[in-house]
This record gives structure tokens, sequence and C-alpha cells, in this order.
């Protein structure tokens, strides 16, 4: 939960310009989009560090709830538009429209909720919440790393590719 | 001092990934600026006209060829430039499915091209033919290289430039693997 969290908030946070188009098409001004999309990536990432450090806390588990809950709603009004509307959830480059994996998404979310309300009875350390976080934040970089590696040996198969195309040209 | 540590740990994880993102998001516009110049592979269709539906073996090639379920017979030549970047990316021994005809001036000079690439020692010797003055390519009516032509079933059926290895890779024909041994 955290990591997905995580995820979502820093890839809105590095650019928030895919999160305020996607606002905008609510009808908000610009101006009003750029602070409603600032918020969502800033909560994400709140209550990602909330759900690490307190889980047990009355207000991380009723935060993730109503943002759920927000996404959710979004996705209900979304559906009512003509055209789809990008959801931008994890930044820029995903091809997801806002909808129904929002609206389903909710009830995987307040089962989570409901898990940390009856299944943490004690707030865990200082300690063992930094290590949480730790072991969280070098998990969703490994994946992204993995990302990485598998666009550099793309980028340098079209840099080979392109440079056997000039030879080839260059022989006829 | 072991929590600021794993918290110190975990500040540093979330610039990486962010860093990261910034890295993916690179790759993405230096692939759509390649796209947009057209550097990427773009083959181009060898119309081969009366050549396809024929048995390779009528113009020279091996007579193993006309049995072939599927294969490329690549065309190379000792004097393209491109040839000898595809040969240097070849792998021993040869792909299941590859054919290399080397069109050469003479025997000595085929020689000298074998001795220096790829091919030499890649034990698919029977999968590499010299064709000496292109007298093979000659009969089929072809005067480009690298160009893979493509046997199906035993009978010619068309032809591609290859203007690259990955290229070549692509048009490779896929290995058939065994199913799972049931006792």
């Amino acid at each position: 939960m955290a990591a997905t969290l995580l995820w979502a908030g820093l890839e809105k946070a590095r650019n928030l310009a895919p999160t305020v188009a996607t606002i905008r098409r609510f009808g908000l001004p610009h101006r009003l989009s750029r602070l409603a999309a600032l918020f969502v990536a800033t909560t994400e990432i709140a209550l990602a560090i909330a759900v690490l450090f307190r889980p047990d806390a009355i207000l991380t588990q009723i935060s993730i709830v109503v943002l759920s809950g927000m996404f959710g709603i979004a996705g209900w009004i979304a559906l009512r538009f003509d055209e789809p509307v990008r959801c931008n959830c994890f930044g820029q480059g995903g091809n997801g429209y806002l909808g129904i994996a929002q609206l389903v998404a909710f009830f995987p979310w307040l089962a989570s909720a409901l898990l940390l309300q009856f299944g943490i009875f004690e707030t865990p350390s200082l300690e063992t919440g930094a290590a949480y976080f730790a072991t969280t934040s070098l998990g969703i970089a490994s994946a992204k790393g993995i990302g990485v590696l598998k666009s550099s040996r793309e980028a340098r198969a079209d840099r080979v590719s392109a440079r056997g195309m000039y030879a080839w040209l260059r022989s006829h | 001092m072991v929590t600021i540590a794993l918290i110190a740990v975990g500040v540093l994880a979330l610039l990486v990934f962010v860093l990261f993102g910034a890295l993916l998001e690179m790759y993405r516009d230096v692939r759509q600026l390649r796209d947009v110049v057209g550097i990427l592979d773009r083959p181009l269709n060898v119309e081969v006209g009366a050549v396809a539906g024929t048995k390779p073996s009528k113009y020279g090639l091996p007579h193993s060829l006309d049995s072939s379920t599927s294969a490329i017979v690549l065309f190379l030549s000792e004097r393209c430039a491109t040839c000898r970047s595809l040969v240097a990316g070849l792998t021993k021994p040869l792909p299941l499915g590859l054919w290399v005809v080397l069109e050469a001036k003479d025997t000595a000079a085929a020689a000298a091209f074998l001795g220096t690439s790829a091919l030499a020692g890649a034990n698919s010797e029977e999968r590499v033919i010299v064709d000496v003055a292109g007298s093979i390519a000659g009969r089929m009516g072809l005067n480009a290289t690298p160009v893979g032509l493509r046997v199906e079933k035993g009978i010619l059926t068309s032809a591609t430039t290859v203007p690259s290895s990955r290229y070549l890779t692509s048009i490779l024909p896929a290995p058939i693997r065994l199913g799972t041994v049931r006792p």
C-alpha cells in the first residue's frame, strides 16, 4: 500500500503537468488545478509515510478511505464524460483512463484500511517504521531501475540499428 | 542512530527513484525523436518477381534448402560495410534457419573475408555458401546486399533489405521447441 502511494505521489510530484491536465478536465481553472495536483501528490506521499510509521493511527486509516473515495468519485464523474479522461495516476507515460479502475480500487483500499484498523494493535517503534520506509523506498527504486535498464538496452539497440542503417545507406 | 541511517537510506532511495523516473522519460523522448527523424529500422521490400514460388536449388543454392520448413538466406558481399557489421553481430554457431551466401570476386577474397569474420569456424560451414562473382545472385537478378530471402516450405517467397543486426534477428525463423515430456 505504501509502495503504491509513494510511487504515485513521487511520480506526480516530479512532473505535475499531467495531473494538472487531468484535474482541468473536471472544469477547474488552471491555478486551482495546479494547487489540487500538488495537494494530491503531497497527500499520497504523506499518507505513504503515515502507513509506514503510524499504520495504527485512525487518521491514517480514515485518510486512506477518503483519498481512495475521492479517486473513486473522480472515476465515476469521468465515466459520465463523452471523452475518456487520462488518469496519469502514476505520472506521465501511462495509458490508463479514469473510470472503472478507480471505482473498483476503492474496495481493496477500504479493505486495507480495515486490515490496519483490526490487524495492528500497537504503534510500531520509530526504528521499525524507518526499516519499513527504507525497504519500501529501496523496493520501488529497484523496480524503477529495472525499467531504466530495459529502456537503456532498447536505446542501445536503436543506436546500433541506426548506425547499421547509415552504413547501409552509404553503401547504396 | 540506526533509525536515522535507515531514514537516510529511504530518502536516498526515493531520490534515486525520482532520478530514474527522469531518465526513463528521457529515453522515451529520445525514442520519439528517433521515430520522428526516421532513423529506426526501415527495411525495404525487394521485388522478387519470377523468383517467388521457385525452389532455391534452381539458382545454385544447396538442395537441403528445398526441404527446409522455414529459413532465411542472407546475401552478403565482401565489399559492403553493412554486411561486415551484420557478420560481426552473428553468433557461433549460426542461428537456426539462417543460411549465408557470400558474394566475392574470387575464392581468395572470400577466404579473406571469412577468415576475419564470425563465420569462420562457426561449425555451420554447410550453411555458408561462397558465391564467386555473384553467380547465384545473378541467376536470381539480385543486385543489392545485404538482402534476406525468405524460404517457406522449400519455396522462395519474399525478400527484404537487412539494414541491421536487430532486424536480421527479428526475421529469423523461431525455433520449434519440443513440448513437455509426459511420463
